[in-house]
């Protein structure tokens, strides 16, 4: 699985043509000015797998997400999108090919809900885009009510339901999503999550950053942050039996088997 | 009945400056840029006009037509050539500042080669003479002519913004450039497209202006830029419906000065200016609760 001594900078690395992973992450290294964030940071995303990136505040969560999203050039690395080098795309063109990040603002706010929606689904053709709306308006039926309100109107929790609406409605095959539950109260953050889960079934493969554990109940696997660097990448049992890892994130009674 | 006049007026004059304005505002909202060489696009639209009515013996009115194409292919021509420059710089806001000035000053400069230093102007007849009357008072027919066609571009623009994708996506641009590439739009042919249309809207305002301004010389861009961004200002940066409102206030402020008070009309953008930036720093329409 993981693989810590993963393909470095400047090495040729030939993808094997079974390659599972739908994402690579290769030696990615990305900084904002002059101060370096991230350091050769490697991770895998198969199809419809859940990877959650757990770190602290300052770990270099968001800056991967955006540097995977196309919104920071890296410094070094490589990332392959099913076999394409996406390394040089504009966030744009990254989007319209499937890579779609939900930012943490995620909507439009000066647009009603209805157009977010259709702007969501900016990569699909007319009748597609057609049904992906319907589908994201049966899931979040509490959104069909307010198609003409403004996105900025919405409560937090709405919003960020909006958010999520909005990427499914592109029909991603990955989804970026960064700190879902940054700003919500609990039962939201529980909403979302059921509203992750409800994905499981032929969704998209998902890379989530997050602090909070609440999201750990949907991972596949789990990749730990710190400092820039990946400290970790296994399941959740394995993340478990590590004991300053458990202990960090999940307190004292993490380290009892779940 | 000075008041109704001055209040009929000033609506009339204020739809004619929402189309002043809105040019000007697209481009900020979608780029964060204040073009200042907007009111010298406008100046090369009276022009056009007066060469329209004098050497093609049209009507007037036909150079809003015939400048569609130049003003969409030059202005997107414009931005394309520039935009990536702009979008490398360290300083973007203080680059495009320096660029639109000299490109305002190249505008001036090659206006005034080419159609000599003094005002020209198209007489109010060529719209037709009779003057429309309404409440009992009778008003030049090139004020509603001019209003009317200024009304029917604004209309068109706002049916661009609201009911075409293009449009749609250039809403979302004006919402979050962030956002806007995370779904997959290319902001960048938007931006160039914005331009373009940008272009043609100041283009237009001065087909009309040559009526309304008084005539046109070659350098009279800069004082129309800073009544069309006083208008901006007013409806709020980067808000075109506000803009509608915003041309309205200063219609409505100038004519009531122009009548009450004339000698101060000249300062009318400048204090509604102040006063908006102090009170009201993001337009009149905003809302204290709004989420940038």
């Amino acid at each position: 699985m993981a693989d810590p001594h993963g393909p470095r900078e400047g090495q040729a690395t030939p993808l094997p043509s079974a390659d599972p992973a739908l994402l690579r992450v290769e030696g990615l290294s990305v900084a904002h000015g002059a101060l370096q964030v991230l350091w050769e940071v490697d991770l895998h995303l198969a199809e419809g797998e859940i990877l959650v990136v757990l770190g602290a505040n300052g770990a270099g969560k968001s800056t991967l997400l955006s540097a995977i999203g196309g919104h920071l050039p890296p410094l070094g690395g490589r990332l392959v999108l099913d076999k394409v080098d996406i390394t040089r795309l504009p966030a744009s063109r990254r989007a319209r090919m499937g890579l779609i990040l939900m930012t943490e603002q995620g909507v439009f706010p000066d647009l009603s809900v209805g157009e977010n929606l259709r702007l969501g689904a900016w990569r699909l053709g007319r009748s597609e885009a057609a049904a992906s709306i319907e589908e994201a308006l049966t899931r979040f039926e509490e959104l069909a009510g307010r198609l003409r309100s403004p996105a900025g109107s919405l409560s937090g929790g709405q919003r960020k339901m909006l958010g999520l609406a909005k990427a499914l409605a592109g029909r991603p095959r990955v989804l970026v999503l960064d700190e879902p539950s940054a700003g919500l109260s609990p039962l939201y953050v529980k909403q979302v999550v059921a509203d992750l889960a409800s994905l499981r079934r032929d969704g998209p493969a998902v890379l989530l950053a997050e602090q909070n554990v609440a999201f750990l109940e949907l991972a596949d696997r789990v990749a730990v942050l710190e400092g820039g660097r990946v400290r970790f990448t296994g399941s959740l049992t394995e993340l478990r039996r590590d004991e300053a890892l458990a202990e960090a994130f999940f307190g004292l009674e993490g380290r009892a088997p779940a | 009945m000075l008041f109704e006049f001055a209040v009929v007026a000033g609506i009339l004059f204020g739809v004619y400056y929402a189309l002043l304005g809105v040019g000007l505002n697209l481009v900020f909202g979608v780029l964060q840029v204040v073009n200042l060489a907007h009111g010298d696009v406008v100046m090369l639209g009276s022009y056009l006009a007066f060469e329209a009515y004098y050497a093609w013996h049209l009507n007037p009115l036909w150079a809003v037509v015939i400048g569609v194409v130049p003003a969409l292919v030059a202005g997107g021509a414009l931005y394309a050539g520039v935009g990536p420059r702009l979008a490398r710089a360290a300083d973007p806001e203080m680059l495009s500042l320096v660029l639109f000035f000299g490109i305002s000053q190249i505008i001036e400069a090659l206006a005034t080669v080419a159609f000599g230093n003094n005002q020209r102007s198209v007489p109010a007849s060529s719209l037709g003479a009779a003057p429309l009357r309404i409440l009992g008072e009778r008003y030049p027919r090139d004020w509603w002519v001019v209003a009317g066609v200024s009304a029917f571009v604004l209309a068109a623009l706002f049916a661009y913004l609201y009911a075409s994708p293009v449009g749609r996506a250039t809403r979302a641009v004006m919402s979050s450039p962030r956002e806007s590439a995370a779904v997959g739009i290319d902001v960048r042919r938007v931006s160039v497209a914005t331009f373009g249309v940008g272009t043609f809207l100041a283009a237009s305002a001065g087909v009309l202006g040559v009526f309304l301004l008084g005539g046109v010389n070659p350098t009279e861009g800069v004082s129309i830029t800073v009544t069309a961004f006083a208008v901006i200002v007013l409806g709020g940066l980067g808000n075109a419906p506000g803009t509608v409102l915003g041309g309205l206030v200063f219609g409505l402020a100038t004519e009531l000065t122009q009548t009450y008070a004339s000698t101060w009309s000249g300062l009318v953008p400048y204090v509604l200016l102040l006063v908006v930036m102090l009170a009201r720093p993001k337009g009149l329409l905003s809302k204290s609760a709004r989420v940038a």
